[in-house]
This record gives structure tokens, C-alpha cells and sequence, in this order.
């Protein structure tokens, strides 16, 4: 029996016994009927897994309703620090480089789990202390088409070697991928996040090889699915399942280090329904969820939970340390850099 | 007619649309500075027939000549024909005095001469004081008399008119009908001009042809439209008239079954006579001629005259006469009648 | 209730409340979608620093910042120049097209106009990833300048300006065509007979009877299709692999992933400003090349 439909099973019986149960009862399992949350969504596999195992299971055992409106992870930001009196979400989904803003505006509030439920999350993982549920890690490595690069790349300074040329693709640093590269390049340059000029040093002589930056992950995507691209840095997720799906891109871990950025779920602040939002946290932690997400994309798993051997086996290996050999990254810093960074990244690669 | 002074001929003009035939083997001649008027109900083709003489229409078959060469397959813009159109189409962002000299500039008038033949036009038009004016400032009136300057100061070998009077009052439509027919006159220009209005073609017409879908059913002077009609519909078409079906014996005596009996001095055999309401007078009010005793079943008074329908055993009779000071009879009053033999028209055998 | 509303302006105390009635929706929405967050806009754009929340001051930072900077003057002329050669290729291929739709009979009008406005069903995004693919090495394009000998192997076509210029047209070009056609199926078709009567050729009678007689729907449109291309952020940013800057998308990155509110909003500021000097310029040449046909349609 695979996860999936043991986990049907378990909800069918869940609910026969629901309905066969006395009535006292099933007003007490039913806590949120008639109650809605509202969340932002990521799009595709990542939503359907969340709905899946997380907000599927929670309907079945409170009536609790959770609805996902896809839209860029920015943007849902954006919209709930401009409307904090009325805020559109009651949970939020977004990245490391968000966090820092929502925690200074206020408009997020720590999630106040118990230790039984909080101690389950790997403690590196944490990058805010209390404040949001960090649900994957994505990291940026170095990618290249084994059928059209001969010689193996290691590092993303590699992307400026001359047989490259015209052929290397990557994020700009309005995608918080870009920013990842980026930071790896300053500091592998004896820079750091208040001194990035060895980044940009880096860039221009990236530059005459790149034949397009994107902000967007699906352009990317694109660019080497149609091997507009030979090389470039990528989301190890998205490598992973272009290996998955027959091409032949490599997956490297660079030299410069593994920097990687979270995402998290958070309860925004004001909202209506804090138990509800408790418990779908309760939910995504506790749950399925993240062993699903590892199967789907190979995540590394943030939870202690132990996967199944066929998923474990998958995962994207993260060298020796795992998780540990993460980079820290000071988000607060990058966050009132980035603008800076972009209008010079803008320039310097125009 | 002589062939050698005809400035537009026709020549067995078709158009057919999708299933519908518009005009129908047309011929014609019109010879220097005369008045052609095409005559007939809505719909039998004249529009049409004019607007492939201009060139807007490209007949299905046959062939328009202008002053001796075929302009058939000629773009509009190169034939010489001026048109005034039903709407007058007068150019609505020019002034009068730019509408007039539009043309003029395509021929390549120089400035000073055009301003000298605009100035000229409208005088002939009695229009100088509202050179300035736009079409939109203007009366229907003199939005005629624009579209009229502008076509004419083409000095065209053709002029057109489509029902360009339609658009005016009763009482502007009889002025302007004379005026302009004076002014036709005056610069002895050809002219082919469309009505649906018999008593318009009569007044203003050298020559009339009566269409009736699509085809020609006679030409001729005005008096000879009225006085002779050569089939039942031009008869009926051009104003008002009694229909007799009946023989003629051998003695010139024209009876119908309805006891009509009039002197006719044609062969003998079966015949169709028309007589004009105006050869029907009461008894006493002509001399001579039979006597009938009629029964008026209608009397329309248009002031100095009357219009009486009468019931002469079951034959329909009509009638106009002039009764000073009154109405003339009631309906249902016997009256006794006079048919003047003189004018009782028989109509040609098919 | 007009006589109503005249009687109120003359002060008749009931009529005067009536009056303002009818106008308050008007207002009303003008106040709640444009006024309210363009006066946020302003705001937002005069305060110190790289933050709006928990701001204080008044500051012209942002807008030294914005002057003072050569990239940012840069990007914004070509954005000018880029809006002005969108909305003239716009107009070069959308005016043959919605004057012929214009003088089509409704019935067959009917499914070539459904063909023009369908593309504007569409997500952006999705017409924009479209090209992408066409535009490919392996794409149409690409297979058909082979096919013809034009080109020996497929070369790079999108990620440059004139992708994003052609982006910018097919998806602009419906707002032009329709904007022609409307004014176009107004012009009425005896008009251009009357010409051509007048001696006037195909190129006379379009130069000085259809062109000035559709003017006010060519420049309704050509500002349409150029404050679309100016305010545009999707497409260069996709389209245009890093080379092109629009300021549209600079505006974006600003306000969504830097959240430098202050800095989105003086730039918007700036952008709006410039716009709606070149649509005066554009309304005041029009204005007095047709002047005189509009005279004429004031005093009617
Ligand atoms: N473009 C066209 N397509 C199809 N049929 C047409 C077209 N133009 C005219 N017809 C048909 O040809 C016939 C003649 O039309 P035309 O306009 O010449 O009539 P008309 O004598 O001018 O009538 P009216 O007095 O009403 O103006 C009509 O039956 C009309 O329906
Ligand atoms: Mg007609």
C-alpha cells in the first residue's frame, strides 16, 4: 500500500467514524466547521501536496476549509504589509529574504506552537527564532547539460570559462535565487553582505557567456529544457526532477558553498481564526507534508521525521553535514540591500 | 438621336448580385447638355445604374461610354463624371470653400485658379457669404448647393444626381428643383439624374426612362411618358389613370363588358385603353362625348381641384375636375360623366 | 431630473442635494480607485530612507535620487522611445486592419473581430512563455528561416529588445485596432466615393479624408498602446533576458522585491509625470492639425 492511498484509506475511515460516532462527539471533532482560511500559494506540485496532505486531512477531521491563491511570494508580502488593518491572508507562505520585513512590519506574529510539536523542526533550520515554520530548503547549485559541457563544472565562478560562451543562464536578483549565487560569489571573492563588489567582479566576468538572466524560475526552466542553455545556476529541486524527467543536467554542489534559503509559513497578525491557523500548523508539521514534499522534489526534510528508505534514498544529497553545512545568511542585511543590489545588478548586466 | 453628339452611352448593362439581377440589359443614350432622368419604384435599379456610370459599381456585363471611349473597367478616379450623392457627402472636417476646392487640387488647379473657380462656383450657387462655414453649420438646402458647387467646379462631361432633392421639404424640394433645372440649363451641362418621383421627373426631365426591375420599360419625352404610356405599369407609374380591358369592333367602337362604350379609331380586336383623369368631366363642363352615369365612392379635395373615384356599372372611373366654391359631389351621389374620346389611349399589344 | 439638476445650481436648497446625488458615485469611485492611492503614491514617494513602514519626514531623496542617477534617465528615455515605437507600429499594422474590419459587414465582422479581441482572454504570462517558445531555437521561427535558406542553424532570437518590442505589439495591437475600427465604422464609406468622384486617388482620399476623419481615434489609441508599453513590467523582464530595462519593471522590482516603497513610488511618480507630458504633446499636435474640424464640431 503506498502513502498515498493508505492515507485515503486512514481519512475514509476517519470519516465513517465521524459519522457513526455520537453526536457530543462529532460537534467536538468538527471544531472548524464554517471556518476558512486563506492562504497565499506557491502554484503547482508544491499546492497540490499541501492540499493533499495537509489541508485534506484537516477538513476531513475539523470541517476546517483552507483555500491557496497562487500568487508570487513578493507580491502576497507586499499586499499584507499595505493592508495591515485588513490583512488577505491568514497564514502566509514565503522565503528567508521576506522574513525580515513581515517580522519589522509586524505583520506577521510567532507561530507559539508547543515544544512537542517546535521540537521536531531541525534547530539549524530556524532562521528566525520564533517566527515562521520552515517548511523546505531550496539551495542554489550549479547546473550544466552533460551532453554539451565535455569538461564537469564545480564551482559557479566556473560559468565564466571561456568554452562557455553565450551559453550560461541564471536568476537576476529579483528572484531570491539570483541573491543566493550572488552572496556565494561575494563571499567565495573575500567579500561579504555588506561588501559585495567581489560579486559583481565576479559577474562581469560571467557576463560575456550569459545569453539571458530571468527573473523567473519557469523561464529558466525553459532556457535549459530547450537547451537555449548550456550552464547556469539553478534550484536543486528543479534540477532534481529535470534529472527525474530524462535530462541530462548534472546537479553540483558548488565549491563556494551550499546557500540555500527557507520557506516558511507564518500567521499573519490580525488574524480571525488564531486556533484554526494553529492547527494546520500543527498539521503541516506533524503530518505527511514533508515527507511528501521529499518525495516529490528530494527536499531534505526540515522535521526530524524518518522517511521511508525509497525516499531517503532520493533526497538531494547535501554532502556529509546535511543541513548543517548550510551557509548562514543574514536576511535582515540582504533585505535592505537588495534594492541597491538590484539597481546595480541592472546596470553592470544591462 | 443622333449617336455622334451622345456624351454617355450605355450599352446593355447587367448587374447581378449573389441571385438578385439590379439592372437588367440597360441601353441608353444621353446627347450634350440634355436632362436624362431615371424613373421608378424603389428598388428597380437606378442607384445602381448610376453608380457604375461613376465608376462605384463594376457591371456584371456591357459597357458605359463617355464622349465616344469605354470607361468601363476605369478606376472612378479617372472618369469624368461629377456626382451629387443622396447625402451630398460633403467632407465634414473641410469648409464649403475647401470641400469645393478638394477636387480642383487632385486635378492640379494652381492655387489662383482655384480660388477664382471656387469663388466662381459659388456665386453660380449664390453661396460666397458661407465659404467659411462647415457642412455641419449648414441647411439641408444649402449642404445641396455645396455638394452641387463641388461638382460642378470639376466642369465634369457628366453630371450625376441621385434623388437630390429627397432630403429637402416639400416646399424647398419645388424651389430648388426650378433653380437648378434653370442652372442646368443655363451652363448647358449633361445631366443623368435619379427619382423614385414621377411629378419630379416630369417637370425636370428633357428625356425620361422608366425602369421597373432592373430593365427599361420606356423612354421618352415627358408628354410622351404621360400622354402615351407603352405598357400597363408606366400607365399606372406615372400619375393617375382609368384602366379599360375590352374590344374594338369593326366600326372604331371600343366597348368593355361594364357598358363603357367610346369611340376609338384603332384596329379592331381585344385592347387595353387608359384615359388620364383630367379627360373625365362632369356632363355639363364638356361639350361633347358620351354621357355616363357614375357613383362617386371617393372624393379627395385637393383644393383646386377634387379627386373622385366613380362607380360607372361596376367600372372604375377616375376623375378630376375643379368645383368653384365648394366640394363638388358626396359620396355616394350619381353624377353624370363625359369621357373625352380624344384622350382614351390604347395601349400597345404584348 | 437634469431641470432638477440645473434648478439646483441655482441654489434651490432641495434640488441642489439632488444634484450632488447623481454626481456622488462618480466621485465617489474616482476618490476610492484613483485619487486615495495616487495621493498614497505621493506620499509613500517623500519619505527618507529605503522603508515606508514606520516612516516619518518629508524628503525630496528619493526624486535627487531618481534625477540625479544617469541609469535611471536612461532607462527612462528608452522606455519613452520604446512606448513611441510600439504605439507607431501599432498604428502602421492595426490601421489597414480595423479599417477593413470597419467596412466589413457586420456578419463576417463578427468572428474577425473575436479573432482580435482573443488574445486579450489570454494571461500574460501565457502569451509571453508562447513566444518564448516560438521564438526558440527549435521554435517556428526559426525552423522557417532555416527551412528558406535565410539562416544556416537556428540562432538566439528573444532575449533582446526587439523580441520585447515585438511582444509588446501583438499585445497592444488589439486596443489599436479596435480604437481605428470604432472610429473608422463611423466615417461613413459615401465619403471615400465622393473622393474618388473628386479625382482623388486611393492615397489622396486615405491622407486627406480617412486620416483626418479617424484622427481622434488614431490618437486615443496611439496614447492608449503607449501608456500600456511604458507601464509595462512582464514582459521585459521576461522577454528581455536582462539586457532590455523598461522602467515598468525597475518600478516593480522596486516596490514587490525590495519593497523600496519610497524609491517605487518617485519613480512611478516620475513616470507618470513624463506620460502625461508626452500624451499633452501628442493631444496638442493633434489639436492643431485638426483644429479647424474640431472647431467645427464645438460650435454644432
Ligand atoms: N450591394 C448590393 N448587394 C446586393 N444587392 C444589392 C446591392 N445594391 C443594390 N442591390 C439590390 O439591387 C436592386 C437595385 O438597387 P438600387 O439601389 O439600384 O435601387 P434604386 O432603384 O436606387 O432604389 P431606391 O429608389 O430605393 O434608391 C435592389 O433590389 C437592391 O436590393
Ligand atoms: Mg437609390
Amino acid at each position: 500500500m503506498d502513502r498515498r492511498s493508505f492515507l485515503k484509506t486512514t481519512s475514509l475511515t476517519l470519516a465513517a467514524a465521524t459519522l457513526a460516532a455520537p453526536n457530543i462527539l462529532r460537534a467536538q471533532a468538527k471544531r472548524f466547521e464554517g471556518v476558512t482560511l486563506n492562504i497565499n500559494g506557491y502554484g503547482g506540485d508544491y499546492d497540490r501536496i499541501l492540499k493533499e496532505s495537509v489541508a485534506k486531512p484537516l477538513e476531513d477531521q475539523t470541517g476546517l476549509r483552507v483555500v491557496y491563491t497562487p500568487s508570487t511570494a513578493s507580491a502576497a508580502v507586499a499586499r499584507i504589509i499595505a493592508s495591515p488593518d485588513n490583512p488577505p491572508f491568514d497564514l502566509v507562505m514565503c522565503d528567508s529574504p521576506n522574513m525580515p520585513d513581515l517580522i519589522k512590519a509586524g505583520a506577521i506574529t510567532p507561530t507559539n506552537l508547543g515544544p512537542d510539536v517546535i521540537g521536531r523542526i531541525v534547530p539549524s533550520v530556524r532562521e528566525f527564532g520564533d517566527y515562521g515554520i520552515p517548511m523546505s530548503v531550496a539551495s542554489m547549485i550549479v547546473t550544466y547539460n552533460k551532453t554539451l559541457v565535455k569538461s564537469p563544472l564545480t564551482s559557479f565562478i566556473d560559468l565564466a570559462r571561456p568554452d562557455l560562451e553565450g551559453r550560461v543562464a541564471m536568476f537576476n536578483l529579483e528572484n531570491s535565487g539570483g541573491v543566493l549565487y550572488f552572496l556565494a560569489l561575494a563571499e567565495a571573492g573575500g567579500g561579504n553582505v555588506d561588501n559585495v563588489d567581489p560579486a559583481f567582479e565576479a559577474l562581469r566576468k560571467i557576463k560575456p557567456n550569459i545569453t539571458a538572466v530571468t527573473p523567473s524560475t519557469v523561464n529558466l526552466l525553459q532556457l535549459f529544457e530547450q537547451e537555449e542553455a548550456w550552464a547556469g545556476a539553478f534550484w536543486d529541486g528543479r534540477v532534481f526532477s529535470m534529472q527525474k524527467a530524462g535530462k541530462p543536467m548534472a546537479l553540483v554542489p558548488p565549491k563556494e558553498g551550499l546557500y540555500a534559503l527557507r520557506s516558511y509559513v507564518s500567521p499573519v497578525k490580525g488574524t480571525k481564526h488564531p486556533d484554526a491557523v494553529k492547527a494546520y500548523l500543527e498539521q503541516l508539521v506533524t503530518g505527511p507534508f514533508i515527507t511528501e514534499l521529499s518525495r516529490f522534489f528530494g527536499y531534505v526534510p526540515t522535521t526530524n521525521i524518518q522517511l521511508p528508505p525509497d525516499v531517503a534514498a532520493s533526497v538531494i544529497p547535501y554532502g556529509k553535514g546535511g543541513l548543517e553545512s548550510l551557509r548562514a545568511i543574514n536576511w535582515e542585511k540582504v533585505a535592505a540591500y537588495r534594492g541597491d543590489w538590484l539597481s546595480r545588478f541592472n546596470r553592470e548586466m544591462r | 438621336m443622333d449617336k455622334n453628339t451622345a456624351v454617355l452611352t450605355l450599352k446593355n448593362l447587367n448587374k447581378t448580385y449573389d441571385n438578385t439581377t439590379a439592372v437588367d440589359s440597360v441601353s441608353l443614350d444621353v446627347v450634350k447638355g440634355e436632362l436624362l432622368c431615371l424613373l421608378g419604384p424603389s428598388g428597380c435599379g437606378k442607384t445602381t445604374t448610376l453608380r457604375m456610370v461613376a465608376g462605384f459599381v463594376k457591371p456584371t456585363s456591357g459597357s458605359v461610354l463617355i464622349q465616344g471611349s469605354d470607361v468601363t473597367n476605369q478606376a472612378p478616379y479617372r472618369r469624368d463624371t461629377g456626382m451629387v450623392f443622396q447625402s451630398y457627402a460633403l467632407f465634414p472636417h473641410m469648409t464649403v470653400a475647401q470641400n469645393i476646392a478638394f477636387g480642383l487640387q487632385n486635378i492640379g488647379f494652381a492655387a489662383k485658379a482655384q480660388t477664382e473657380r471656387v469663388h466662381e462656383m459659388l456665386q453660380l450657387v449664390e453661396l460666397e457669404h458661407l465659404s467659411k462655414r462647415f457642412p455641419a453649420e449648414l441647411s439641408g438646402g444649402q449642404q445641396q448647393r455645396v455638394a452641387l458647387a463641388r461638382a460642378l467646379a470639376m466642369n465634369p462631361a457628366v453630371l450625376l444626381l441621385d434623388e437630390p432633392f429627397s432630403n429637402l421639404d416639400a416646399q424647398l424640394r419645388v424651389r430648388l428643383r426650378e433653380d437648378l433645372r434653370a442652372l442646368l440649363k443655363r451652363i448647358r451641362i449633361t445631366t443623368l439624374f435619379v427619382t423614385h418621383d414621377q411629378e419630379e421627373a416630369l417637370m425636370f426631365a428633357d428625356r425620361v426612362v422608366v425602369m421597373r426591375s432592373g430593365r427599361v420599360e420606356q423612354v421618352g419625352s415627358p408628354a410622351e411618358i404621360y400622354e402615351t404610356p407603352a405598357t400597363r405599369f408606366v400607365a399606372e407609374f406615372i400619375g393617375w389613370c382609368s384602366l379599360f380591358e375590352g374590344v374594338v369592333d369593326g366600326q372604331g367602337v371600343f366597348t368593355t363588358g361594364k357598358s363603357i362604350r367610346l369611340p376609338l379609331d384603332h384596329k379592331p380586336g381585344p385592347a387595353t385603353v387608359i384615359v388620364r383623369p383630367e379627360y373625365v368631366k362632369p356632363a355639363e363642363a364638356l361639350g361633347s362625348g358620351p354621357v355616363f352615369e357614375a357613383r362617386v365612392t371617393s372624393n379627395t379635395y385637393y383644393g383646386a381641384l377634387c379627386r373622385l373615384r366613380l362607380d360607372v356599372s361596376g367600372q372604375e372611373v377616375l376623375m378630376e375636375a375643379h368645383y368653384p366654391y365648394g366640394h363638388g359631389p358626396s359620396i355616394g351621389d350619381r353624377i353624370e360623366i363625359r369621357i373625352d374620346p380624344k384622350g382614351a389611349r390604347r395601349l400597345p399589344a404584348h | 431630473m437634469r431641470n432638477k439638476a440645473l434648478l439646483g445650481l441655482r441654489g434651490q436648497g432641495e434640488a441642489s442635494t439632488a444634484w450632488m446625488w447623481q454626481i456622488a458615485p462618480t466621485v465617489m469611485l474616482l476618490l476610492f480607485f484613483f485619487i486615495l492611492p495616487l495621493a498614497g503614491v505621493v506620499r509613500t514617494s517623500f519619505y527618507p530612507g529605503t522603508r515606508s513602514f514606520g516612516a516619518e519626514g518629508f524628503s525630496f531623496e528619493q526624486y535627487l535620487k531618481v534625477i540625479l542617477d544617469p541609469f535611471y534617465r536612461s532607462v527612462l528615455i528608452d522606455t519613452i522611445v520604446d512606448g513611441l515605437i510600439v504605439s507607431m507600429v501599432c498604428l502602421v499594422i492595426g490601421f489597414p486592419v480595423g479599417y477593413s474590419l470597419a467596412r466589413l459587414p457586420p456578419k463576417q465582422r463578427r468572428w474577425r473581430l473575436i479573432l482580435v479581441i482573443l488574445p486579450l482572454t489570454l494571461s500574460l504570462v501565457v502569451i509571453v512563455f508562447g513566444w518564448i517558445v516560438i521564438l526558440g531555437r527549435g521554435g517556428l521561427v526559426n525552423q522557417l528561416l532555416v527551412s528558406i535558406g535565410a539562416i544556416d542553424r537556428p540562432i538566439r532570437l528573444p532575449y533582446n529588445r526587439t523580441a520585447v518590442l515585438l511582444i509588446l505589439v501583438q499585445q497592444f495591437l488589439p486596443y489599436m485596432i479596435l480604437s481605428v475600427m470604432s472610429v473608422c465604422s463611423k466615417i461613413d464609406p459615401v465619403l471615400e466615393h465622393a473622393a474618388a468622384n473628386l479625382r482623388a486617388n486611393r492615397f489622396t482620399t486615405f491622407r486627406r479624408v480617412i486620416v483626418p476623419l479617424a484622427a481622434p481615434g488614431i490618437v486615443s489609441g496611439m496614447i492608449l498602446v503607449f501608456i500600456l508599453t511604458v507601464s509595462a513590467f512582464v514582459t521585459p523582464r521576461l522577454v528581455g533576458g536582462g539586457n532590455v530595462q523598461m522602467l515598468g519593471s525597475i518600478i516593480y522590482e522596486q516596490v514587490i522585491v525590495a519593497l523600496n516603497w519610497p524609491l517605487g513610488g518617485a519613480l512611478a511618480m516620475v513616470l507618470l509625470i513624463v506620460t502625461s507630458i508626452v500624451i499633452s504633446l501628442a493631444n496638442l499636435l493633434a489639436a492643431k492639425k485638426f483644429a479647424r474640424h474640431r472647431s467645427s464640431a464645438n460650435a454644432k
